[in-house]
Order: C-alpha cells, then structure tokens, then sequence
C-alpha cells in the first residue's frame, strides 16, 4: 500500500461513521485515489456479509423452551425478592419522595442500633490466638509474643499499630507474674480504637494452668487500664 | 390461564419486528413493566415474547453457540425480572436488556477463556438458524460459518462493537451506552474491528485482502 491515507478513517467512512467535515475531505481523497477505492470496495464487500447476517433470528422453538424456563423458574422463586429489592420497588413504585425518604432514614437508624449492639458483643469475646509462640518474640523477662505484621510495622514506626496482638506468658516469679499476682499466666493485649483508651486487656488463665480456649474482655473494675496507664515499663500498652 | 394465553398470543402478533412507532411502543412496554412490578407474571411473560428473539439472536452472534445462547437469555430475563424497577420507563427497554445480555456474555466468554486455558475447547461454531431451502441455504450458511469465524477471532471489545453497530444495526450512541463506554472508544473498536475483520473474511473466503 503506497498511500498513506488513514486505513481506519477508511473503515468509518464506509458505513458513514465520520463526521461531515471529515467525511467530504475523505470523500474527496478517495475519489482522486484508486488505491483507497479499491480499498474501500473491498471493506463494502465484508460489510455486505456482516449485514447479511442482520436477517437472521434464532429460531421460534428455542425462544419458547427459554421463556417456558424462564417462567417455571421465576413461578418456583415466587416471592424470593431480598428485602432490599423490595423496598427499591416499593420506591420505585410510587412511593412519595418523603415517605421512602422517612424509610430509608428509619431503616438506617435502626440498623445502625442493631450493629451497635452486636459488633461490641462480637469484639467482647476473643478466641485464644492460636501458635501464638511463633510469633515475634520481644525482648523481656516474661515471654511476650507479638502478631508479626503488627511487629513489622511498629519496627518502623515505633506505635503499635490497629490489631495488634500481644500475648504475655508470665515467667515464674517474675515482677510480671508478681504484679498479676499468678504463677500461671496467660494475658492478651489486643488494639482496638473499640476499646476505651484504644486497648482491650483478655485473660486466658484457666484453672489448673489450661489456658481458655475462648476469653471475654476484661472489665475496667479489675483495673487493668489505670495500672497500664500509670506504669512507664506498660509502653504504653 | 385462558386469559393469559389469549395475552401471550397478542403479545406473539406484536413481537419479532413491531408494527408500532417507538413512543407507542415504548408507552405499551412501560405499562408492561408497571403491571410487572405490582405482581403481574403473566405482563412478564409478554416482555419476554417481544424481546426473546432479540436477545437470543445477539448471544448467538456474540457467543457463536445455541445452547450457550439459550441460558444466556434465560439469566438476562431472570436478571431483567430482578431489576426490572430500574428500567427508565421513559426509555426503551431493549437497550438496557441489550447492556445485561453484553454483560451475561461477558461472563459467559470470560469462563469460556478460562477453560479454553485449562482443556482443548472442540466444540464447534453453530450456525443460527436453518433455511428451508437447501439449495439456497447452502450458500448463506457456509457466508455465516465464515462470519462466525471471523468474528471469533475479533478481541472481545472489537467484537462486541461490530455486532452491536454493524449486525444488530445500532448508533454508535446507543452502541457507547451498551458498552459503558465513549463513543470515541466505540468508533476506534468498530473501525479496528472493520479492518480486522477484512482481512480475516478475505483469508477464509480465500480472496486476496
């Protein structure tokens, strides 16, 4: 092809998809030019196949098989709308603009109070965390274990970040075991901008030195939040 | 159930090409859809009539097989019977039952990409529908074996371009909108597609391009 002419203005301007002014300018190229009408004869010649195609339909039979389905499908779902579809169409029905705004408004106040009250419940009670002895160990007299991502990033940045986890075993006679006055200790830190002062504090002691398998928060009654606060060796914890 | 077929009957005279001019059918659909929305299947069943044939015929072409064809309809119609109550009903419904089988489509060609990646995908193009004459069929189905060919080896975005503007007939417009795209983008995809295509149908109908 020695012309250099646009071969994609060429396929537009065949079925007449330029704009006017550049469709007169192209028109007028290829009527001086022998080689772009050739060319554009031929893309005639493929748009004639595609638009043969236009005549044809899918056949009656399988147009009924799929709409008897569709039928018995939606017969045997009667009534599966989820309930936010049908207030959508309860909207979009003919409710009045204030009426379906009052519903939106009721419905978000009343789900907002229903996660209120369950997302606190759901966060109260932790689950022992589990092979919590591979994790980062810090350095101190008691052991205390550290979720690595959380560990990575207080490396970095030298605050402990959201969700971090910290589990302290107590050593044997140490100050630590001293001060939570117990020789089998197993007592979990979790970071949390839920709890007041951003930390909730779970104690897994079992009896008979078996840690709990499952742990709720403990109350600000046993103090653990003001010892923490005043203690500088807490790091803040 | 008598007064529900002597419907779907009406519904079978009107489908297919429509008589109608487009306000009035678009006014007649619109009180389908209402009646729909307040619990009437049976004015459901008439959307489907007018438009299943529509819709099957556009997963044919985009998809090149029947069967796939048959449940594409089937979730567009389950979709469209979902969602029904966010149709314009100023507008027409068939693009916006044209957007979801593009997207059922979609789908349906990405999984087929997938398997195609894992298994050797023999199955073979199916022509649309059969001639009642032979002699003169002959022709027109080896033309549309060669077009469905040819459009298989289109891109997905060429393809759902070219059949939507060029075989469906659409205005680049309509086209963008179906696709969530700009008409510029559609104008570039056609007109790329177009060339490809050229090349591909001269290769297989063994004509020099």
């Amino acid at each position: 092809m020695s012309c250099g002419f646009s071969r994609e203005t060429l396929a537009l301007h065949a079925e007449g998809d330029l704009p006017d002014s550049e469709a007169a300018a192209t028109a007028c190229h290829v009527a001086s030019c022998e080689e772009c009408r050739r060319f554009l004869e031929g893309l005639r010649v493929t748009q004639r196949v595609l638009k043969s195609a236009r005549s044809e339909a899918a056949s009656r039979s399988d147009c009924t098989a799929m709409r008897h389905q569709v039928m018995t499908i939606l017969n045997e779902r009667s009534g599966a709308l989820g309930w936010g579809l049908r207030l959508e169409r309860a909207v979009a029905l003919g409710l009045r603009p204030s009426y379906g705004f009052a519903a939106v408004l009721l419905l978000g106040m009343v789900s907002a109070s229903v996660l209120a009250q369950i997302r606190p419940a759901a966060y109260d009670i932790l689950p022992r965390p589990e092979g919590y002895r591979e994790w980062t160990q810090l350095p101190s007299a008691d052991r205390v274990y550290m979720n690595p991502p959380s560990y990575r990033k207080y490396a970095k940045t030298g605050i402990f970040p959201e969700g971090t986890v910290l589990v302290w075993e107590a050593a044997p006679n140490s100050d630590g075991a001293r001060a939570h006055a117990t020789s089998s200790t197993l007592l979990v830190s979790f970071k949390d901008a839920k709890f007041e002062g951003g930390w909730g504090f779970f104690d897994f002691s079992g009896s008979g030195g078996t840690p709990l398998a499952r742990a709720r928060a403990l109350p600000d009654s046993k103090g653990c939040r003001t010892c923490h606060r005043n203690n500088p060796l807490s790091m803040g914890v | 159930m008598g007064n529900s077929s002597v419907l779907i009957q009406t519904a079978l005279s009107m489908s297919r090409v429509s008589d109608e001019s487009p306000a009035a059918e678009t006014a007649d659909v619109s009180r389908l859809v209402r009646l729909t929305l307040r619990g009437d299947r049976t004015a459901f069943e008439q959307i489907i009539v007018r438009y299943e044939s529509r819709i099957m015929t556009l997963a044919v072409r985009l998809l090149g097989r029947r069967d796939d064809a048959a449940d594409v309809a089937q979730e567009v119609f389950l979709r469209a019977f979902k969602y029904l109550h966010r149709a314009d009903p100023r507008r027409p419904l068939e693009p916006w039952l044209f957007r979801i089988a593009v997207n059922v489509c979609r789908d349906v060609m990405r999984r087929r990409q997938q398997r195609q990646a894992t298994f050797v995908d023999d199955e073979a193009v199916e022509p649309i529908d059969q001639s009642s004459d032979p002699c003169a069929g002959l022709e027109r189905k080896q033309q549309r074996l060669i077009l469905q060919k040819a459009l298989e080896r289109l891109p997905e975005k060429e393809r759902l371009a070219i059949v939507l503007r060029d075989i469906e007939g659409l205005s680049t417009a309509d086209v963008a909108a179906i696709l969530h795209s700009s008409e510029t983008t559609v104008r570039s995809q056609v007109s790329r597609g177009r060339l490809r295509l050229k090349v591909v149908i001269g290769q297989l109908m063994g004509v020099d391009s």
